[in-house]
């Protein structure tokens, strides 16, 4: 196996870099489903190369081998990876497992308790449901299937803004719910879970899909610094109101970005960049063809591993039946071909 | 592939956004208010008409109450009954920040002090009122 087996990490590294910051510099939709698409990639093709990397020492394993019809010990004097590092991937396979299973219970727990509490309004409820709290809240819960998502709104923000910052507060959290922002931001947690590499992709979508949600709201209000200006309004008025905890400040990744947000807003739209879509898309062609390249040397090393397969009678079983009557043959005919 | 980024694609007010924006305006003044009342905080951008009927529709719903005014007509103010209802519902996801940052969509969070003063910057060059 080559060299090109670790080029998924390389482009995930490499992605993790300069994703965000790509991203960033073309409208935010189009940013997301980009850095989606290329991070979902470069994680599927990372988890190739780990499998890969893990099958050339689990191939030396006798019971594995005997069941795959191939030779352990001309595995391990072609193969040039080293124990170590086959090791690590296994190690690193494990881990990934446990955390893809714990993100996705953690997200499927989130969206469940956000629909039981939109089922729990009722039909009569509108989309916008108001708290009667002095506190600066303003947050879109996400809908079940026959359910309508809600715009939860506090007294306390619906009093901050005037009658337009309202409205663009109103189709800010419509674009979240139209979008299903929620389901971009739960595979960036799974990609980032299945690719460690990718840590900064989730914060990145974060920020992306605010953005989005901001430039619909400018196009419906057709007011970018009156959207700016709403949104400078709510973070100032909210900025005495929430004492985040160590923890939250943690997973709470839209922090500091409106500042950010309002200079996009300021900044005007945001120019498609069919350079940049074009040089990610190659970037992404690219990666997966290494991954395929990688998967062909690795069926090779075992295809020669295979030549040095001797039968031993305790090493047939049913899977190997046909490989072990296959290998007598030859053997029958080099010796005088009589039985 | 982003129909809605600034091309002027986009309808002014999607559906359902109507009835949105007459409650927050009846919670935002926190009064009963006449529908002409409700028409001025809108900014005139909506018929008187229009206002009137986004009000029957609200009244129907329970999610105003409304009383008559000495001038006949009707004065509205938000049910809320309907707010208590909502907290109660809402309670859990509000106590939960993990969940809130994983899976609800906030329109702001808080600020480091660098930012806020760059954001009072913004307003002001704005001209913000």
């Amino acid at each position: 196996m080559e060299l090109i087996v670790y080029a998924p990490f390389a482009a995930s590294a490499l992605l993790a870099v300069s994703g965000p910051r790509l991203a960033a510099r073309m409208p935010p939709a189009t940013g997301t489903r980009l850095l989606l698409t290329a991070g979902l990639a470069c994680a599927l093709t990372s988890l190739l190369s780990l499998a890969l990397l893990a099958a050339t020492l689990i191939g030396r394993l006798p019971l594995v081998a005997a069941v795959g019809a191939w030779s352990g010990d001309r595995l391990r004097h072609a193969d040039p990876v080293s124990p170590l590092t086959a090791k690590t991937a296994i190690l690193t396979l494990a881990t990934i497992a446990i955390a893809l299973v714990w993100t996705a219970a953690r997200r499927a727990r989130a969206l469940h308790r956000a629909r039981h509490a939109s089922a729990r309004l009722g039909p009569r409820t509108g989309r916008l449901a108001v708290l009667d709290q002095p506190a600066i809240e303003a947050f879109a819960v996400p809908a079940g299937r026959g359910q309508q998502g809600r715009i939860v709104v506090s007294t306390g923000m619906l009093r901050t803004l005037n009658a337009e910052e309202r409205q663009v507060l109103l189709a800010h959290e419509t674009a979240h719910l139209d979008h299903r922002h929620h389901r971009h931001r739960t595979l960036a947690a799974l990609i980032t879970a299945a690719d460690p590499l990718l840590a900064p992709l989730p914060a990145a979508i974060h920020h992306l899909t605010e953005r989005w949600a901001d430039e619909d709201a400018a196009a419906t209000v057709t007011d970018r610094s009156l959207t700016a200006r709403a949104l400078a309004r709510a973070a100032l008025a909210a900025r005495h109101d929430e004492r985040p905890s160590p923890r939250s400040a943690v997973l709470c990744f839209g922090r500091s970005d409106v500042p950010g947000r309002v200079r996009a807003l300021l900044a005007g739209t945001p120019a498609r960049r069919p350079v940049i879509v074009a040089v990610l898309t190659a970037a992404l062609t690219a990666c997966l063809v290494s991954a395929a390249e990688a998967g062909n040397d690795t069926a090779h090393l075992f295809g020669r591993a295979r030549h040095g397969y001797h039968a031993r009678p305790l090493g047939i079983t049913a899977a190997t039946t046909h490989e072990a009557r296959h290998l007598i043959t030859v053997l029958d005919h080099r010796t005088d071909g009589s039985r | 592939m982003n129909h809605a980024n600034g091309d002027g694609a986009v309808p002014r007010r999607p559906p359902g956004m109507l009835e949105d924006e007459v409650l927050a305006v009846l919670w935002a003044l926190g009064r009963p208010v006449t529908p002409a009342e409700v028409q001025l905080e809108l900014g005139d951008r909506l018929a008187y008409t229009t206002v009137m009927s986004t009000l029957s529709r609200l009244h129907r719903k329970n999610l105003v109450t409304r009383t008559p005014t000495a001038r006949g007509g009707y004065a509205y103010a938000p049910t809320m009954d309907e707010a208590e209802h909502t907290a109660r519902a809402m309670t859990e996801l509000l106590d939960r920040r993990r969940d809130r940052a994983g899976t609800l969509a906030r329109f702001v969070s808080s600020l480091p002090p660098e930012d806020e003063a760059l954001l009072q910057r913004l307003l002001h060059a704005e001209g913000g009122d």
